[in-house]
């Protein structure tokens, strides 16, 4: 695994094209997740076209290293405008900004930076160990496994949709049923396409998702109101002082536990785990410090930061072991592998070991170099954080279109991508949990494809799911996935009926 | 419009779309009839489990708003805000049509007119106030777009017909 590693760690810095990718994601990554309204995913989800014409390693450090960098960018704005740069920095502003205008902003940033430098390595190094072993044993799975497999990742739903598990449900049935669309790939038979040639290979998973995620935020942003915001000034950030890290090292040890724990488990993400990490850690402090909590308390923001990081680098665990997404940038990235034509899945550590580890390696080098450019993007972030919406918005929705373009070259594409644009616009006003649609979408053919592949091994017999010792612990485990969410609120309940 | 009365639209749509694809499925033409599950078992397990959380959804809401009803809602709706409007119609949905008329341009004129069009256009209507920010970041953003994908990336955008096409030709 080490020799794998470095050689990794030397493609991504030896190859002049990767080690600019590098720079442009960590650039990019800091650009975009501090600046209010453009959230990791989006960045993402626009940059997956742009790297269609770019070598598996290049586009894939790009990537994965901006999905890195935004796990922590978004702090900057959270603590120095009180303002989120991205929805995992929410639980950063607790104590972030009011430490930053008690006078320590520059303390405060500094504890955010080293935290989420060791949250997101403690994190990519899990990563690195358990993936190849989790690969590993899913290696021997067939078809009825993968079923079950697919079965369990469409269950992440239930943690998706939060309250609204019938209509989170719906959404997947809905991106299960685009999916359909298209030739059947078993029999050759058409489905759905009503006789529009365009339709016929299927409706392209990136159209949707852009539609969805970038589309559809540009509308809903158009009404809020973007005033200049008063930024805190004359920052100087310190990044470790042995004071602090002396109160928070406790703190930093759990919260990365707990972080990549909440990351491995499909679907519940990064915003979860530090609000989880964060009530945790104000249930184990002394009593008399309780009250310093949402005043500037540096253990808060080290909770936060720890934890977003680390289990952003844990949800790529069942993504690149198992092929299922582990929230919504993570269901961004499987699209991002079928695009440039391989299937994340166990066999890809056996087939494409030098690509896994060289986005091992950008994840680790991505992380260590938050110590060193943190700062001075601090410096100029006051200048770029309030560049209006008027100008950003419209730069969205260019970026949508052309990105759409590129993947087939296909004007029906652009279509499609405001089609669902429209449908994640109107949807939120719903409320509706818009990356169950994605989740369908993306787990939709590969479901199918093994479910009826394995009814044939069974010669028609449906048993074969609950004969199989792993595929029947998998669906057993999904249901209950399914309805934990109920049983708990259950639980819940009775307690409260009970005190 | 209250919750209630969304959900019962929500639901419907859904159960609307469901049956929709329902009497459609039959219409597929299986191509080989070697395998067990043929092409549209599938669709039909999914859109039979549409159906019925469609109905599912109708029927908690129409409990939840006799609950609802028995204890009266007395929340006053709190948007006092004033919404800007142009022509009765709220900024997004204006938003909306201006994208919508962009990508159907796009297939006539090209990218490059239709690009510094709707940054014109969007760009004043999201409150940009004056003239020349507005004509000077169109025209230096469509040649940066131009620029960066169509020369660097070589990917070709879209250029439009006739007179237009020969006009992007020039710049890529």
């Amino acid at each position: 695994m080490l020799d794998y590693l470095i050689a990794g760690l030397l493609n991504v810095v030896t190859d002049p094209i990767n080690l600019l990718m590098l720079i442009a994601a960590i650039f990019i990554g800091y650009l975009g997740g501090a600046i209010p309204g453009v959230s990791g995913t989006m960045l993402v989800v626009i940059m997956v076209p742009v790297t269609y014409s770019f070598e598996p390693d290049s586009a894939f450090i790009l990537l994965t290293g901006i999905y890195a960098i935004t796990a922590f960018s978004g702090a900057i704005s959270a603590i120095l405008l009180r303002t989120p740069g991205t929805p995992e920095a929410v639980v950063t502003t607790f104590d972030g900004y009011p430490m930053a205008q008690k006078g320590q902003p520059g303390r405060a940033l500094g504890i955010a930076i080293f935290c989420s430098v060791v949250g997101g390595v403690i994190g990519t190094l899990c990563l690195m160990l358990i993936s190849p072993a989790l690969a590993n044993v899913a290696l021997s799975f067939s078809a009825p496994e993968y079923f079950a497999l697919a079965v369990m990742g469409l269950t992440v739903v239930a943690s998706l949709s939060g309250k609204a598990l019938t209509k989170g449900l719906i959404g997947v049935l809905f991106g299960l049923m685009i999916s359909t669309i298209g030739m059947d790939p078993l029999t050759g038979t058409l489905r759905y396409t009503f006789g529009s040639s365009s339709l016929l290979s299927g409706i392209d998973l990136i159209p949707v998702i852009i539609g969805l995620f970038a589309l559809s935020e540009f509308l809903k942003k158009t009404t809020e109101s973007h005033a200049v915001q008063q930024v805190i000034s004359n920052v100087k950030t310190k990044i470790f002082e042995m004071e602090v890290f002396n109160k928070i090292k406790g703190t930093m040890a759990r919260s990365s536990i707990i972080g990549i724990i909440i990351g491995i488990l499909p679907g519940i993400g990064a915003t979860t785990a530090s609000m989880l990490s964060y009530s945790e850690t104000v249930r184990w402090s002394k009593e008399k410090e309780k009250d310093s909590y949402g005043k500037g308390n540096p253990k808060g923001i080290a909770a936060a930061e720890t934890a977003n990081n680390a289990a952003a680098m844990g949800t790529l665990v069942p993504l690149l072991s198992l092929g299922i997404p582990g929230g919504a940038t993570a269901a961004v990235l499987l699209g991002a592998f079928v695009l440039h034509g391989m299937q994340p899945g166990p066999t890809l550590f056996s087939t494409e070991p030098e690509l896994m580890y060289t986005i091992f390696a950008a994840l680790l080098i991505a992380n260590l170099v938050m110590l060193i450019v943190s700062k001075p993007f601090i410096k100029i972030f006051q200048k770029i954080v309030n560049v209006p919406y008027s100008i950003l918005g419209p730069l969205i929705v260019v970026f949508c279109v052309i990105g759409t373009y590129t993947v087939r070259n296909s004007y029906f594409d652009i279509l499609v991508m405001v089609l669902f644009g429209i449908i994640g616009f109107a949807l939120e006003k719903y409320r509706f949990p818009m990356a169950t649609i994605i989740l369908g979408v993306v787990l939709g053919p590969l479901t199918e494809s093994q479910f009826r592949r394995a009814v044939e091994m069974s010669s028609g017999d449906f048993s074969i799911f609950f004969t199989r010792p792993i595929s029947l612990t998998l669906l057993i485990i999904s249901v209950l996935m399914l309805f934990f969410p109920l049983i708990s609120g259950l639980i819940k309940k009775k307690k409260e009926q009970e005190s | 419009m209250n919750q209630a009365k969304k959900d019962y639209i929500f639901y419907s749509i859904v159960i609307i779309f469901a049956v929709f694809f329902l009497t459609s499925t039959p219409q597929i033409q299986s191509t080989n009839q070697s395998f067990i599950i043929g092409p549209t078992t599938w669709p039909y397990i999914l859109l039979i489990l549409m159906v019925f959380l469609g109905l599912y959804g109708i029927v908690s809401t129409l409990i939840k708003a006799k609950i609802m009803k028995s204890e009266e809602i007395t929340a006053v709706q709190g948007e006092t805000e004033p919404v800007r409007k142009i022509f009765k119609l709220s900024i997004p949905i204006v938003s909306l049509l201006v994208v919508i008329i962009y990508v159907l341009l796009l297939n006539i004129i090209g990218f490059i007119f239709s690009t510094i069009l709707f940054l014109y256009g969007i760009t004043l209507l999201l409150g940009t106030k004056k003239q020349w920010t507005a004509i000077l970041f169109s025209i230096i953003t469509m040649a940066i777009f131009v620029i960066l994908f169509s020369v660097l990336l070589q990917i070709p955008l879209p250029r439009g017909v006739g007179v237009f096409r020969a006009f992007s030709l020039f710049f890529y």
